[in-house]
Formats: C-alpha cells, sequence, structure tokens
C-alpha cells in the first residue's frame, strides 16, 4: 500500500468531540499527523466582553461539559481576585468538594471512553454507572446534572441539603469499593496492558518543551499540579500531594488518573466529614474595581487559567482563557508518528481531550 | 446420507416420495425433497443464530449490569424477537451502493460470507443421522469452505472505495490467513487421533472427549475461532475506535444484514464444530443404553438436545471473552499466532500423537 492520508473526525467515533485528525499512513504505520480545530468555536472569550460579570457565570459550564464546576471555579476565583474578597468557610468547603466530586466524574467519563476506545464495552458501562452516584450528590447540591452553575462570587449558590455530608461518604465509599471492578477489567487485564504499556511515549522534556499539564505532564513525570504549585481554595490546608508517574506512556496517564481518583475521593470524603456550619454566602460587589488579573485551577484536564482585564465596567474589558487540551491536542503532533493505526485511539484517549474548552 | 436418514425425518420422506412420485416422476420427487431438504438445514441454522443473537445480547447485557433487549418478544423471554425486528429493519431500508465501488465484488462479498457459513452447516452432524452431506473427508470440505470467509471479506474490503475499508479488509485478510494454519493444524490433530478425516467419525471416536486428551488443542482453537470469526479481543478488521466499522463501513441495509448474519452463522458452526471435534459431537454418557430403550425417532431428538447444549455451553464461553477482553494489535495479534499458537499446535500434534503411540 502506498503512504495515504486517511481522515479521522470531525464525524468519527474516535475523535472525543468535534475535531479533525489527518493521518498519513504507511500500510498500518502513522508517518505525520496533522490536528485540525475549530468545529465546535462559539467565541465565548467574545461573549464576555458583551455579558455582565454575573450573567457570564454559566458560560464556564459550557466550556466543558463534563467538568463544569471546575471551569466556573476557574472565573469565579479569578473575578473573587479582582474584587478582593474571600468567600465563607462552609462555601469553601462546599466549592472544594465538589470542585473534587467533579474531578472524579470527568475522570469517569474518561474511562467509559478510554475503555470503548480499546475495544471493551464492559468497563464502559461500569464507569457510566459509577459516575451516576457522583451525579446523584451533585445534583442534590446544585439542582442540576450537567451543567451546574454552582459557584459565585464570594459563596456558592446553594447550600447542601440535610444529610448531604452522610451521602457523599456514603456514595464515596461505594465508588470506593466498586473501583476494585476497573483493577480487575482494565489494571490487571493483559490485553489491556499490552494495548497501554509503552505506546505514546511523551518524554519528560518533550511533556515541558510542549506545555503539557495535568495528568498528561504528571504521567511523564512533571510535579505540576496547581492543587499543589499555588494552592487556591483549601488545598493549602489539606496539605495536597499530587501523583506522578514516570514512563510518559499511556499506561502512565492512566495510572496517574485512577489515582486521582481514588485521591478524590479520600479529599473530598474527609472535607464532607468535618464541614463547618455558617454562612455560604458573602456579599460581592455588582462589578470588579478597574484592573487586571490572572487565575488558575486544575481542572480535571490539566490546567486552566483566566486572564480577566476590567476596566470597572459592567463587563470583562477583555477576558482570556487558557484550555490544556488545546495544548495536548497539539501534542498528537509529537506523540503519534511512527505508532500503529490502532495506537491512535489508546494515544488520544490517554490525553483525554474536550472540545468544548478547546474551541471555546 | 442426509437428514431424510435419520428416524425422524424418514418416515416423512418415504411418505412425501410415495405421494409425489406419481405426479412429477421419481427423480423430480427427489431433487424437490433435496431441495426442501437444504431449506430444512438453513432453516435451522438461521433459527439458531437468532438465539445466538438473542443470548449475546442479553447475556452479554448481563454481564455489563444492563438488560439487554427487553421489548419485542413473547413473555420469559422478553426480547427474543428483537433481533427479527432489526432484520426486518434492515430488509426495508434502500439498498445503497457507493457511487465508485466495483458492484460485481462490492454485492459478491457479503454472498460469499453468508454462503460459506451456511455450507459448513451442511456437514455438521448435529444429531444421531442428522447430517445433511456426509462424506468421509468432511473435515476437508470444512476446511475448504472455512478459508473462503477471507476472500468475502477482502472483497467487501477493497470493493467498497473507502479507506477505513481498505485497511479492514487488508487488516481482516492477514488476520484470517495467518490463524487459519494453527486452526488446521489442530483439527488435523484431531483427524489423526480418531484415525478419520469425518467430522462424524471423529465425534465418534470420542470415548474420551478429546478436550480432556487435547487440553491445549481446545485452547489453541477456541482461540482460533475467536480470531477468524472476528470477536474481541480479535475484533481488530472492524475496530470502531479508529475503522468506524472496518470492512462494513460502506454497507448499509440488507447487505450489512448479510455480513452481520454471517458472523453469527459464523459463530453458531464453528462452535458446532468445536463441539463435534472436541466435546464428543451428540455424545454422552450412557447413550447406547438410551439408544436401545426408546424409540429412534425421539432417541434422534435426545442427540439434537444434547448438541444444542453443548454447542450453547461455547458460545456462552465466546460471549463471555467479549465482555472481560480488549481489543488487541494488529501486531500484537499477527505475533501471537505465529510465534505462539503455531509453534504449540505443533506441540499439540506431537502431544497426540505420543497418545497413539501409547494406545498402540
Amino acid at each position: 500500500m502506498a503512504e495515504m492520508w486517511v481522515n479521522f473526525g470531525p464525524q468519527h467515533p474516535f475523535t472525543h468531540g468535534l475535531w479533525r485528525l489527518k493521518v498519513k499512513v504507511d500500510g498500518e504505520t502513522v508517518t505525520d499527523v496533522e490536528p485540525t480545530i475549530g468545529y465546535l468555536h462559539r467565541g465565548v472569550e467574545k461573549i464576555a466582553e458583551n455579558r455582565t460579570w454575573y450573567q457570564f457565570i454559566p458560560y464556564n459550564d459550557r466550556l466543558c461539559y463534563v467538568a463544569s464546576i471546575a471551569w466556573s471555579e476557574g472565573y469565579i476565583g479569578a473575578v473573587e481576585k479582582l474584587m478582593d474578597i474571600e468567600p465563607p468557610e462552609r462555601a469553601k468547603y462546599l466549592r472544594t468538594i465538589s470542585f473534587e466530586l467533579q474531578r472524579i466524574a470527568s475522570h469517569f467519563v474518561w474511562l467509559a471512553a478510554y475503555a470503548i476506545d480499546l475495544g471493551n464495552f464492559t468497563a464502559m458501562l461500569f464507569a457510566v454507572r459509577e459516575r451516576e452516584f457522583i451525579l446523584d450528590l451533585l445534583s442534590r447540591l446544585t439542582g442540576h446534572r450537567m451543567t451546574y452553575n454552582y459557584p459565585r462570587f464570594g459563596g456558592v449558590a446553594r447550600d447542601a441539603p440535610i444529610g448531604w455530608e452522610d451521602r457523599v461518604v456514603r456514595n464515596l465509599n461505594r465508588i470506593e469499593r466498586k473501583m476494585k471492578d476497573f483493577i480487575d477489567l482494565m489494571t490487571e487485564n493483559e490485553t489491556f496492558l499490552k494495548r497501554v504499556q509503552g505506546v505514546g511515549v511523551l518524554p519528560r522534556n518533550k511533556a515541558k518543551a510542549w506545555g503539557v499539564t495535568g495528568p498528561v505532564a504528571r504521567g511523564s513525570g512533571l510535579k505540576t499540579d496547581v492543587r499543589y504549585n499555588d494552592p487556591y481554595l483549601l488545598y493549602e490546608e489539606i496539605g495536597f500531594e499530587p501523583v506522578v508517574m514516570k514512563d510518559g506512556d499511556c499506561y502512565s496517564r492512566y495510572m496517574v488518573r485512577m489515582q486521582e481518583i481514588f485521591e478524590s475521593i479520600n479529599i473530598s470524603r474527609d472535607l464532607a466529614e468535618k464541614m463547618p456550619s455558617g454562612d455560604i454566602q458573602i456579599k460581592a460587589p455588582k462589578k470588579p474595581p478597574e484592573g487586571e488579573v490572572f487565575n488558575r485551577v486544575e481542572v480535571p484536564r490539566g490546567e486552566a487559567s483566566y486572564y480577566i482585564v476590567s476596566n470597572g465596567g459592567n463587563s470583562p474589558y477583555r477576558l482570556k482563557i487558557r484550555s490544556p487540551a488545546y495544548i495536548h491536542i497539539q501534542s498528537t503532533k509529537v506523540i503519534m508518528p511512527g505508532h500503529n493505526v490502532a495506537d491512535l485511539p489508546a494515544i488520544l484517549g490517554s490525553l483525554d481531550v474536550c472540545l468544548g474548552d478547546t474551541d471555546r | 446420507m442426509s437428514w431424510y436418514d435419520s428416524a425422524l425425518l424418514n418416515p416423512v420422506y418415504s411418505k412425501a416420495l410415495e405421494i409425489l412420485s406419481p405426479l412429477i416422476t421419481e427423480t423430480g420427487a427427489k431433487v424437490l425433497l433435496a431441495l426442501i431438504e437444504s431449506f430444512i438445514i438453513i432453516m435451522f441454522v438461521m433459527i439458531n443464530v437468532l438465539v445466538v443473537v438473542y443470548l449475546e445480547r442479553k447475556l452479554l447485557g448481563r454481564m455489563m449490569n444492563r438488560r439487554g433487549p427487553v421489548y419485542a418478544g413473547p413473555p420469559i423471554v422478553w426480547g427474543f424477537f428483537q433481533a427479527i425486528a432489526d432484520f426486518l429493519k434492515l430488509l426495508t431500508k434502500e439498498v445503497f451502493r457507493p457511487a465508485r465501488a466495483d458492484p460485481l465484488t462490492y454485492t459478491a462479498g457479503p454472498a460469499i460470507v453468508v454462503f460459506a457459513g451456511l455450507a459448513i452447516g451442511l456437514m455438521v452432524p448435529f444429531g444421531e443421522g442428522l447430517v445433511g452431506l456426509r462424506n468421509e473427508a468432511s473435515l476437508l470440505y470444512i476446511i475448504a469452505l472455512a478459508s473462503l470467509e477471507p476472500l468475502g471479506v477482502m472483497l467487501c474490503g477493497l470493493s467498497s472505495n473507502n479507506k477505513y475499508s481498505l485497511i479492514g479488509g487488508s487488516r481482516a485478510a492477514a488476520q484470517m490467513i495467518s490463524y487459519e494454519l494453527p486452526a488446521i493444524l489442530v483439527l488435523v490433530t484431531t483427524a489423526l487421533l480418531a484415525g478419520s478425516i469425518d467430522v462424524l467419525g471423529i465425534a465418534k471416536a470420542q470415548d474420551i472427549w478429546y478436550i480432556i486428551l487435547l487440553p491445549l488443542g481446545f485452547v489453541i482453537y477456541l482461540i482460533t475461532v475467536l480470531a477468524e470469526l472476528e470477536r474481541t479481543p480479535f475484533d481488530i478488521p472492524e475496530a470502531e475506535s479508529e475503522l468506524v466499522a472496518g470492512f462494513m463501513t460502506e454497507y448499509g441495509g440488507m447487505y450489512y444484514g448479510m455480513l452481520m448474519a454471517a458472523h453469527y452463522i459464523g459463530v453458531f458452526v464453528t462452535a458446532c464444530l468445536a463441539v463435534a471435534v472436541f466435546l464428543g459431537g451428540y455424545g454422552f454418557y450412557g447413550m447406547e443404553i438410551l439408544q436401545a430403550s426408546i424409540h429412534p425417532a425421539l432417541f434422534t431428538i435426545v442427540t439434537l438436545v444434547v448438541f444444542l447444549i453443548k454447542v450453547y455451553a461455547v458460545i456462552f464461553l465466546l460471549i463471555w471473552i467479549r465482555a472481560a477482553y480488549f481489543r488487541l494489535r494488529i501486531d500484537q495479534l499477527l505475533e501471537l499466532g505465529w510465534k505462539r499458537l503455531f509453534p504449540l499446535a505443533i506441540v499439540n500434534l506431537f502431544w497426540a500423537m505420543g497418545i497413539l503411540f501409547a494406545m498402540g
């Protein structure tokens, strides 16, 4: 077979979301790839300039629809810095717990997609089943199942219902118990390991050079995590330590995320057990003063940052969002060439891209 | 020898011959009845295919913690008619052919695959006397027809004028050809042990089931069956995460239905073959005593039921494997085939020769 270009996407089961990967194949070997994005562009950054500060909160939920609260937190945190206010203690607890629950839910979506990328339907359904227990908690807390619209400047939208903390502990205990399913079905499955070990290696120096963050960077041995490097909310009190694996292959990225699920379970369970009572909201000003601010948070996919310029008006003068998945999609150009065609889904799945925030 | 020689159908046959001979001469009546017989066998196989499809959906569903089809069908076996409903839907769809596909080979592909599967069913001993076509060399016939299937799949892949189909077709060809060799070696080993190259002869020669004498051979045969049927973990030619549907990508309507039917015919027929050569065919403990004490027609039915029970046990194993494993990569598959299964099949051959030697 001669060399030919094969199109993966935008309509293809391989792409998680709406993007396109042009792949040059020589028989079964990939010689070059060319990622193309822009199919989901909605102009969120421009929309921000035409909305008031409060009106823009729900748009953040829609940046990455499987990690809504995490992205809202980035925007809320940035504006709070600009307004120079601090949420009350209970609100901080609620925000940290929901942030970590969101990470577990997002990692379960990734796990489901990864299982089906590698050809097993069972693990996918198990992951979706476990995610349901997180959605149960979040819907009780916020009233929604997907785009929560939960954090507010200086607090949260709603207080937790009575008995919610116990429910958190109960559901998380269940999930922790059921994680054994995935260890049996994936981590200790010979056919799974054959597909991920030594595949899609992103060396430490390349990871640093290309600016990957989150589980991808931590899988390559970089100890970067905003929760650790630049703690916000309660992470300083918790004494957070990121999970780091050295090899930089798909297996490392897989293991990093699997261990992060356990870590998030522990964090949110501990916080739920010692949740203080009190106010959930302070009175925040209608609009921040003139100035500019940079805020970053660790969303499930990596480092998300907001750069906001305010001229003291009703809406942001300029708002810039940095998405981790944008960088990860680019890094396919370094990781993928030289691999087998069948490795492409394994690699892409391990990068866990989300096109909502990539295209914005 | 045909199904009409069995005690079950013989009275019907002689009666029909008696009635029809004056009308359309004896030769004409025999030809007509032969056609009816092949129709009966095809219907028998197709009904079993429906059961296989139902079992696969239902059992797979239960293994994945979901319910499978539940609506179409009678009580107790809820969802049994789902497969029929699906086939009816496919039948009513437009027969579509891509503009630049090669018309002849595009149509021939599915036809060859279905034909190969059904024609094998002709020589399988389903019960006492229930062999469509008795031949002293039926194992050769089955091996020859089994190797026809890769041809059909390859034609599908090459004629569709689609890059995914092309890659899928070439993968299928590589996979099936490299797995045919160990399969044939294992079948030949059983023939050697039985001293016959007739499937019925092999089945009858098993005083001790060959799964006990040749456990290694059974495992090898099961793996090669999975590879030849393109089932998980070897569903590489139709790997949906990278190749959409592989060689089936451009097929729709009843062509697609035929390819799916061919897959399940293959599952049923290879399971039948596995039972015939490894699990003692329709034989069971105390068969002779039962044969002497009950009516021959009833005995035929008993043997048929015993045979089907064994077949569905094997099919259960295939479904279980599908739920538990991930898809391998094509190079890993070829490595497994040539570096592991092929030498092991030769070891199995020597093992069988040792048994023969020891038995004198």
